[in-house]
């Protein structure tokens, strides 16, 4: 059990049905940890960084990264997320439909924690979901 | 990652060669032309050399003619000398001989049968003035009533023709002619009287001559001396002359007889002395001839003294067409001809191979230029491709995953309440879409097939069989024989295992009832391996044999055994690209279907 404060989860993705897909997950796995979403890599850095309107996200929390997605796209996203020294150490995970050896060859590149690729069947999308949580909840996060 | 294509001829392409190319080619070019040079060298040498061969034939011909002539004339002047000779002799042994005797004497000689062209043997008496008329007088006493010396007239010294035997027609014009009155005569007989030699007058007219046939005239002169008398000295000699013994000759018939009919192909022109004119020419052998109408000709000209009797006779030889047509002339021509066409031929070849190789260099450039504009548009083709499967792969399939997502929770959603019609409705609807993400999915195999990089390995492939077969053959009801052992060979993996795989398991989907037999065999086709696999399930009719192949095509309704129809055309594309043939054995209706596809034995590329 990490400390205190619950693991939050940043989902960038801008597929609302995906979105849809790991909100039920999470419902049928009983997360309750906070889910923010961000439909680019821009919202995603609004959300790290804070804006005029709100402050920055406070940590721990976890990235969960679709690569395909408007105005800066996954790639791009890790790239600027990895040259920013206030956020470089932030975990992501890679969670997205691609299963092209390049991309994932590419993506490891930025030190991510993992790539998951998302499966239509249920039973493992559900099980990956619950690594997920498991991971969260064992791994001390930065 | 699609494959780079292989440029040809990379540089020439631009329109340059490769300097390495490029003098190789000039080489060639240069070497290519010496052929035709040679052969004209040759040709000019062979002209040169006939043409030398052939004036050297021409001369040493024309020597030898020349040597023929003079020592034909000087042979026979010599000979008819002999004869004067002889008459001198019967002079000198008969000084009181008659007229009868002369005639006798001169008969017997013959001459018109052995010395053709004497025109007669005389002797011409040394007359002093005062012994004129007695003279006279004792030839009139003979019969000769009309005789005179003439021409008349007082002149210190006289000579009168008082013999000349064949006495005929011509040779009495002469009879009592005083040859001492004439210039050229005198010189001859002078020279003969003072030196007690054999002399040659110069070119006269005889006194023979009438109108007809007019030829030039020579005589000889043989001085005869009283017997007894010295006759060392000129003074001597002088004293003691009493006549001369000599011969006329009319020069064409001497000729004529010295030359016999042999002379044909030389002209022959005697000229009295040193000087070459009209005047002193006493001998044509062409005078009166038509100049021939041969082609023309260089003729060969030469002219040679002969000394006869102390007299100088010009010879001038000139060449006939007769002479030169002996000659093979033409063959310096010949050659020259018949070596030029080669030399034109060689010429030609070597300029149609060059030609020719400049055409096919510069075709097979532009066939290179097409095949790399070909090439390149072939890969951005498929690039273009590539860019179409990710594409396929990505934007395609995520809408279709988002459907299936929204459809299986309102499956959940909606729990007991989706009753009869709406449930199968809804199984229906995720049919269609795990319908359409399998489509997909085979559609980017299609597409992916022979591009992806293969890499070749050692394959057992009835272990590889054997493998698929038991992933497969899930509910193990079907058997798997080998009718022949399987090879192991270096190939594709992958590729072959798509194949297999997708053969067995329609074998297994499409079966109707069991027990399910599945066959496999090889057979070897030198540069291929023919395998087959034969199911004993309901078959698959004549009329679809090939039909099967075809993408997106079915035998059975969708919705009775899922299938994207895309099975068969994708291996059957594997094996195209890798020149091989799949296909089914022919049936006639009956139950079974046998497929038996090409597998080179060695990979190209790899």
């Amino acid at each position: 059990m990490s400390t205190a404060q619950a693991v939050k989860v940043v989902l960038v993705e801008d597929d609302l049905v995906d979105v849809k897909a790991i909100q039920r997950a999470f419902a049928t796995l009983h997360i309750t940890n906070p889910l923010y979403i961000a439909h680019d890599g821009l919202e995603a850095f609004e959300l790290l960084r804070g804006s005029a309107t709100r402050q920055p996200l406070e940590k721990p929390y976890i990235i969960l990264l679709d690569l395909n997605m408007p105005r800066m796209n996954g790639i791009e996203f890790l790239r600027a997320l990895r040259n920013d020294a206030q956020h470089r150490e932030t975990v992501v995970f890679v969670l997205t439909t691609s299963q092209s050896p390049q991309d994932i060859h590419d993506v490891y590149q930025w030190n991510i924690a993992g790539y998951l690729v998302k499966s239509s069947e249920r039973s493992r999308f559900l099980d990956t979901i619950a690594m997920l949580r498991h991971y969260w909840q064992v791994v001390e996060l930065p | 990652m699609s494959m780079k294509p292989a440029r040809l001829f990379s540089r020439s392409s631009q329109g340059r060669a490769t300097p390495g190319e490029y003098t190789f080619g000039r080489l060639h070019f240069w070497l290519a032309w010496l052929l035709p040079a040679a052969a004209l060298g040759l040709t000019l040498w062979i002209w040169q050399d006939a043409a030398t061969e052939v004036t050297r034939t021409a001369n040493e011909r024309f020597q030898f003619r020349q040597n023929e002539v003079t020592s034909a004339i000087h042979g026979r002047m010599a000979a008819y000398e002999q004869v004067l000779r002889g008459t001198l002799g019967l002079l000198m042994a008969l000084p009181e001989a008659s007229r009868t005797q002369w005639q006798e004497y001169v008969t017997t000689l013959k001459i018109d049968e052995h010395y053709p062209g004497l025109q007669g043997i005389g002797y011409s008496k040394w007359i002093h003035p005062e012994d004129k008329e007695a003279y006279m007088a004792h030839i009139r006493q003979e019969g000769f009533h009309e005789f005179a010396i003439y021409p008349s007239g007082i002149r210190p010294e006289y000579t009168s023709i008082t013999y000349l035997e064949p006495f005929d027609q011509r040779n009495r014009r002469a009879f009592g002619y005083d040859m001492w009155s004439e210039h050229v005569r005198r010189t001859a007989m002078a020279q003969a009287r003072d030196t007690g030699q054999t002399s040659i007058s110069g070119k006269v007219t005889l006194v023979q001559e009438t109108d007809t046939d007019v030829q030039a005239g020579v005589l000889m002169y043989l001085p005869y001396y009283q017997p007894g008398l010295p006759r060392e000295t000129v003074e001597e000699r002088r004293r003691a002359l009493q006549g001369f013994v000599y011969s006329p000759f009319r020069m064409r018939n001497l000729m004529a007889g010295i030359l016999g009919h042999a002379l044909h192909d030389v002209k022959l022109e005697i000229f009295d002395g040193t000087e070459l004119s009209a005047t002193t020419l006493m001998y044509d052998s062409e005078a009166g001839e038509q100049p021939s109408s041969a082609l023309p000709y260089k003729a060969l000209r030469a002219t040679t003294t002969l000394l006869i009797n102390e007299h100088l006779w010009t010879v001038r030889f000139t060449t006939l067409p007769p002479f030169h047509a002996s000659l093979d002339t033409y063959r310096p021509g010949l050659f020259l001809i018949t070596g030029s066409l080669v030399s034109v031929l060689c010429a030609a070849v070597v300029w149609s191979f060059t030609t020719m190789r400049r055409r096919a260099t510069a075709l097979a450039q532009q066939m290179t230029l097409e095949l790399n504009r070909h090439t390149e548009a072939l890969a951005r083709s498929n690039a273009e491709l590539e860019t179409f499967a990710y594409v396929a792969s990505h934007d395609l399939k995520a809408p279709l995953r988002g459907i299936d997502n929204l459809a299986s929770w309102i499956e959940e959603e909606l729990g007991e309440a989706l009753q009869g019609e709406t449930r199968e409705y809804m199984t229906l609807l995720r049919g269609r879409v795990h319908r359409l993400d399998k489509l997909l999915e085979d559609l980017l195999q299609y597409s992916r097939v022979g591009r992806t990089a293969a890499s070749t390995e050692l394959v057992n492939v009835e272990k590889l069989v054997a493998d698929i077969f038991e992933l497969l053959n899930t509910q193990h009801t079907f058997r798997l024989d080998f009718l022949t052992p399987l090879p192991t060979f270096p190939t594709v993996r992958s590729r072959l295992e798509q194949v297999f795989s997708n053969l067995i398991s329609n074998a297994l989907k499409y079966h109707d009832h069991l027990p399910g037999i599945l066959q496999v065999s090889v057979y070897d086709r030198a540069d291929f391996y023919e395998f087959v696999i034969a199911d004993n399930g309901p078959g698959i009719a004549p009329a679809y044999h090939d039909k099967v192949f075809q993408m997106f095509q079915r035998l059975r309704a969708r919705d009775d055994i899922e299938g994207s129809g895309m099975g068969l055309a994708i291996i059957k594309k594997i094996i195209e690209e890798q020149g091989g043939h799949i296909w089914i054995e022919y049936t006639d209706g009956t139950r079974g279907a046998t497929f038996r596809f090409e597998w080179p034995k060695h990979m190209q590329g790899g």
